[in-house]
C-alpha cells in the first residue's frame, strides 16, 4: 500500500465506483432520505404489525410448507440426474465431439441465464397455475446452475488422473465409472446440497407467480394485509431453511471430511473372503441409495403433481412458443432500458450491501470480532436475513413503504448484505491465525489489525465474492421486478397482463442475452483478481 | 524378434512449435530392463507414451510383439494397452477409493462391460490383487482410502496396478521423482524384483543417474530428442553422463 501508483489505482477505482453508484442514483430517482428511513421504519412497521403471529390456522400452513420442501427435494433430485448427463456431454474426457460440448453448453447457458421466477411465470402462463409448473420452474433454472458447476469441478480432475485407466485399455464408461464419478463425488454431494438450500428458498416462492405452495399462501394473506397469519408463514419459511442449511452442513461434514479421514487398517495375517470394498462399506452404499430413494418417492407422492392437467394443456404449447418466437422488434430498445434499470437497481443493492457485508463481517468473524456477544447477534441477524427469499421482502416492505425502485433497493441491498456477510465471514476466518496474533503481539489495536493484517490478505478474496454476487443480484433485481419493484421484470409482467406474446418473447431474449454477457464480464473480473 | 521396435520416431507438437523428437530408434529385447535417462526436456517422457500411445507419433514405425502401433484405433488400441502396464510419476491413483479397488483397476481393460459396469471382480482377480498387496507389504491397507497414504505407500499400490494387467511390458514414467531417496529405493526395488520374477521386460525413466546404474541391464541416454548413448551401465562414464546432462 506505499506503492504510489498502487494507491492512486486504487482511489481510481473506487471513486469510479462511487461514480456509477451516484450516476445509478440518478437513474433510478432513488431518495437517499427515504432510503436511510426506509429500515427504521419497515422495522417499526414489522414490530407493530407483524406480532403477534397467529397459530389458528397452523395445521394448514405445516402442510403447505411440508409441501415446499418436498417440491424442492424432488426438484433436486432430478435436476442432479439430468445435470450429471449434460456436464458428462460438456466434458472433454467424455465428449470427444466439440461441436456437441459447445450445443449443450449454450442450452445450458439457456437454462440458467432466465431466473426461476421468470421460468414460472412463463411455465404458469403456458400451462396453469399448478404444482407442476412450479416443479418445472425449480428443475430447469437447477439444471441450468448444477450443470455449469459440476462441469467446472469435472474438468477440475485433471485428465492425468485417469491416464493409468486409459493406459491400461479400459474403455470410456469403464473410465468414467471407476475414475471419474468416485473423484467428482465430493464436490457433488457439495453442489447438490447448494443447489437444494437455494431450492427451498425457490420453491418456497414459487407460488407468488401461480405455482402453488406456500408462496400461494404468503402472497395472498400479505395483499390481504393479514399480517400476523403471513409472520407465521414467514417465521416457518425462516426455521425451514435454517434447519435445511444446518442438515446440509451436517451431511457435508458427516460424509465428505470425515470419510477422508479414515485410516482403518487390517490386522496382519487377518484371515476371510477377499472383497474389493468392506462389507460395512457395501452396506452403507446400497442403504443410502435406498434412503434416497425412498425420499424422492415419499415426497413424490406428498406433492401430488397435476400430470393430467398438465399433460392436457401441453398441446397449447406449440402454439404459444409460435407466438413467443415471434419477436417484436420494436421492444428491443425499451426492453434494453428496462434491463438496464434493473441492473442499476441491483448494482446499488450490491455496493451498499457489500459496503454494509463489509463492517459486519470485521465485527463478527470469529478471528477478529471485538465483542464476542455482538459477533453472535450479527451472526444470527444474517442467517434469519439471508433465510428469507427477496421476493418476500418486497411483499413485506411494499406493505410498509409502498412500491417502487426504493423498496426494490432497499431489498436488493438487505439480501446482498445477508449474502457477502456470510461469505466475507468465511474469508477472513480462513486466515493464518498467526497474522493476528503476530499483530497483537506488537500492541495493535483492532482497527490497526484490520486494516493492516487482514484487508491485504482478504482484499482480493472479497473483491470475488461481489463479482460472483453481481449477477445474482442482478437476476434477483429481474425477479423483484415481477411483483413490481420495476425494471424488465415489471414490463414483462405488464405484457404477461396484456397477452402480448411477442414482446415477453422478446423480454426474456433480451434477459438471456444480457444475463449472458453479465455472466462473461464477471468471470473476467474474478479470473483477475483470483 | 524383439519386443519393442522403434524406428524412426518423430514428434512434433504445434502448441508450442517444438519437435521434441528426431527420428529416435530402439530396439528392445525380451526381458531387458532398461532405464532412459536424460534431463527434463529430453523427450523422455513423449518417448515412453509413443509406445502405448498416450501420445500419438507424428512419424516414424513402433512395432510391439510384431504388430504396428501406430494405426491401431478403437477396441484393437485398448488391446494392445492391456498388454502394456505403466506406473505414473504422480501416482494418479483415484483418491476417493480404496487401495484394493486402485489395484483392481488394472484389470478394467480386460473385463466385459457389464462386470466392469458392475465393479464384479473375479475370485481370481481379488486374490492376485491381495497378492501384489502382501508383495509390495500394503496388505493391511487394502481397504483404507488411497488418499490417506503416503507418497511411497502411492507409488507402490501404482506398481500393483500395472501388475495387475499381466502386462508383457511395463513402462515408468519417473516413478520416483515424487520420492524421498528411502521410499524411492523401496519403490525401485520393487519394480525391478516383480518385473524378474515374472519375467518382464521394463523400460524405466529415471533423472537419477546412479539409480539408473544399479538397477538397469541398460542405459539408454537420450539429449535434445536424439539417442546419444545406449549400453551396459558400466560403459556409461562419467564424461557421457555429464554430457547427456549439459545443457
Amino acid at each position: 500500500m506505499y506503492d504510489k501508483q498502487a494507491r492512486i489505482k486504487l482511489w481510481g477505482n473506487v471513486l469510479s465506483v462511487a461514480l456509477i453508484v451516484a450516476a445509478c442514483f440518478f437513474y433510478l430517482r432513488l431518495d437517499p432520505l427515504r432510503l436511510l428511513t426506509a429500515a427504521p421504519s419497515f422495522i417499526s412497521y414489522i414490530a407493530v404489525n407483524f406480532f403477534p403471529p397467529s397459530t389458528a390456522n397452523i395445521n394448514v400452513y405445516a402442510s403447505a410448507a411440508l409441501h415446499t420442501v418436498a417440491v424442492a427435494v424432488v426438484g433436486t433430485f432430478i435436476s442432479s440426474a439430468l445435470s450429471l448427463i449434460f456436464a458428462l456431454l460438456m466434458s472433454e474426457a467424455v465428449m470427444p465431439y466439440r461441436a456437441v460440448r459447445l450445443a449443450v453448453r449454450l442450452f445450458i447457458t439457456f437454462l440458467r441465464n432466465i431466473p426461476v421466477i421468470i421460468w414460472a411465470s412463463l411455465l404458469a402462463f403456458i400451462f396453469g397455475v399448478g404444482s407442476m409448473v412450479g416443479l418445472i420452474a425449480l428443475v430447469l433454472a437447477a439444471t441450468g446452475f448444477l450443470s455449469r458447476s459440476y462441469a467446472e469441478s469435472l474438468s477440475e480432475i485433471a485428465a492425468r488422473k485417469l491416464e493409468p485407466m486409459k493406459a491400461s485399455g479400459a474403455g470410456t464408461f469403464a473410465i468414467i465409472r471407476h475414475g471419474l464419478l468416485p473423484e467428482f463425488t465430493p464436490a457433488w454431494m457439495n453442489w447438490t446440497l447448494f443447489s437444494f438450500e437455494v431450492a427451498v428458498r425457490a420453491s418456497a416462492v414459487l407460488g407468488m407467480v401461480g405455482a402453488g405452495g406456500m408462496g400461494t399462501m404468503i402472497r395472498a394473506q400479505l395483499e390481504l394485509r393479514r399480517f400476523n397469519e403471513a409472520a407465521t408463514m414467514v417465521f416457518m419459511l425462516i426455521i425451514i431453511v435454517l434447519v435445511t442449511e444446518l442438515t446440509a452442513g451436517w451431511v457435508r461434514k458427516r460424509y465428505l471430511y470425515e470419510g477422508t479421514r479414515n485410516k482403518k487398517t487390517l490386522p496382519p495375517n487377518h484371515t476371510g473372503k477377499l472383497r474389493a470394498a468392506p462389507l460395512h462399506a457395501r452396506a452403507v452404499r446400497v442403504l443410502t441409495v435406498l434412503l434416497a430413494a425412498v425420499i424422492f418417492f415419499a415426497c413424490l407422492f406428498y406433492i401430488d403433481l397435476d400430470v393430467a392437467r398438465f399433460v392436457n394443456r401441453l398441446s397449447n404449447a406449440p402454439r404459444v412458443l409460435r407466438m413467443l418466437v415471434d419477436l417484436n422488434p420494436a421492444m428491443v430498445l425499451p426492453g434494453l432500458r428496462q434491463f438496464l434499470t434493473s441492473f442499476a437497481m441491483g448494482a446499488v443493492g450490491l455496493v451498499f450491501g457489500g459496503v454494509l457485508a463489509f463492517v459486519l463481517s470485521f465485527l463478527a468473524a470469529d478471528n477478529i470480532a471485538p465483542w464476542k456477544s455482538f459477533a453472535v447477534l450479527i451472526k444470527a441477524f444474517v442467517s434469519v436475513v439471508r433465510a428469507v427469499p427477496s421476493l418476500v421482502f418486497i411483499l413485506m416492505i411494499v406493505a410498509a413503504i409502498g412500491l417502487g425502485h426504493n423498496a426494490g433497493v432497499v431489498v436488493l441491498i438487505l439480501s446482498s448484505m445477508g449474502y457477502l456477510t456470510k461469505a466475507f465471514i468465511a474469508t477472513i476466518e480462513e486466515q493464518h491465525a498467526g497474522i493476528i496474533t503476530a499483530m497483537r503481539a506488537t500492541g495493535a489495536g483492532w482497527g490497526q489489525i484490520v486494516v493492516h493484517g487482514l484487508l491485504p490478505a482478504v482484499a482480493a478474496g472479497f473483491l470475488a465474492w461481489v463479482a460472483l454476487r453481481l449477477e445474482t443480484s442482478v437476476a434477483e433485481s429481474v425477479t423483484l421486478g415481477v411483483v413490481g419493484a420495476g425494471g424488465i421484470g415489471t414490463m414483462l409482467l405488464r405484457a404477461r397482463t396484456g397477452f402480448d406474446y411477442s414482446t415477453m418473447g422478446t423480454l426474456i431474449l433480451i434477459i438471456v442475452v444480457c444475463m449472458a454477457c453479465l455472466e462473461w464480464g464477471a468471470g473476467k473480473v474474478r479470473k483477475r483478481f483470483c | 524378434m524383439a519386443l519393442l521396435e522403434i524406428r524412426g520416431l518423430v514428434k512434433h507438437y504445434t502448441h508450442p512449435d517444438t519437435e521434441v523428437l528426431h527420428g529416435v530408434d530402439l530396439t528392445v529385447e525380451e526381458g531387458e530392463f532398461v532405464v532412459i535417462i536424460g534431463p527434463s526436456g529430453s523427450g523422455k517422457t513423449t518417448l515412453i507414451r509413443c509406445i502405448n500411445r498416450l501420445i500419438n507419433a507424428t512419424a516414424g514405425e513402433i512395432l510391439f510383439d510384431g504388430q504396428p502401433v501406430n494405426s491401431l484405433r478403437g477396441a484393437k488400441l485398448r488391446k494392445l494397452r492391456t498388454q502394456i502396464g505403466m506406473i505414473f510419476q504422480d501416482y494418479n491413483l483415484i483418491y476417493r477409493s480404496n487401495v484394493m479397488a486402485n489395484v483392481l483397476h488394472g484389470r478394467l481393460g480386460q473385463m466385459g462391460f457389464l462386470r466392469s459396469a458392475l465393479g464384479l471382480y473375479s475370485r481370481e482377480e481379488l486374490e492376485a490383487a491381495h497378492d501384489l498387496l502382501v508383495t509390495v507389504g500394503l496388505e493391511e491397507f487394502m481397504h483404507v482410502k488411497a488418499q490417506t497414504l503416503s507418497g511411497g505407500q502411492m507409488q507402490r499400490v501404482g506398481i500393483c496396478r500395472a501388475m495387475m494387467q499381466n502386462p508383457k511390458l511395463l513402462l515408468a514414467d519417473e516413478p520416483i521423482s515424487s520420492l524421498d531417496p528411502a521410499s524411492a529405493k523401496v519403490v525401485l526395488d520393487q519394480i525391478k524384483s516383480l518385473t524378474e520374477a515374472r519375467g518382464l521386460t521394463g523400460i524405466i525413466n529415471l533423472h537419477q543417474v546412479e539409480f539408473a546404474k544399479a538397477y538397469a541391464s541398460r542405459i539408454v541416454g537420450l539429449r535434445l530428442g536424439e539417442i546419444v548413448f545406449d549400453g551396459k551401465p558400466e560403459e556409461l562414464t562419467d564424461e557421457m553422463a555429464d554430457y547427456i546432462y549439459v545443457r
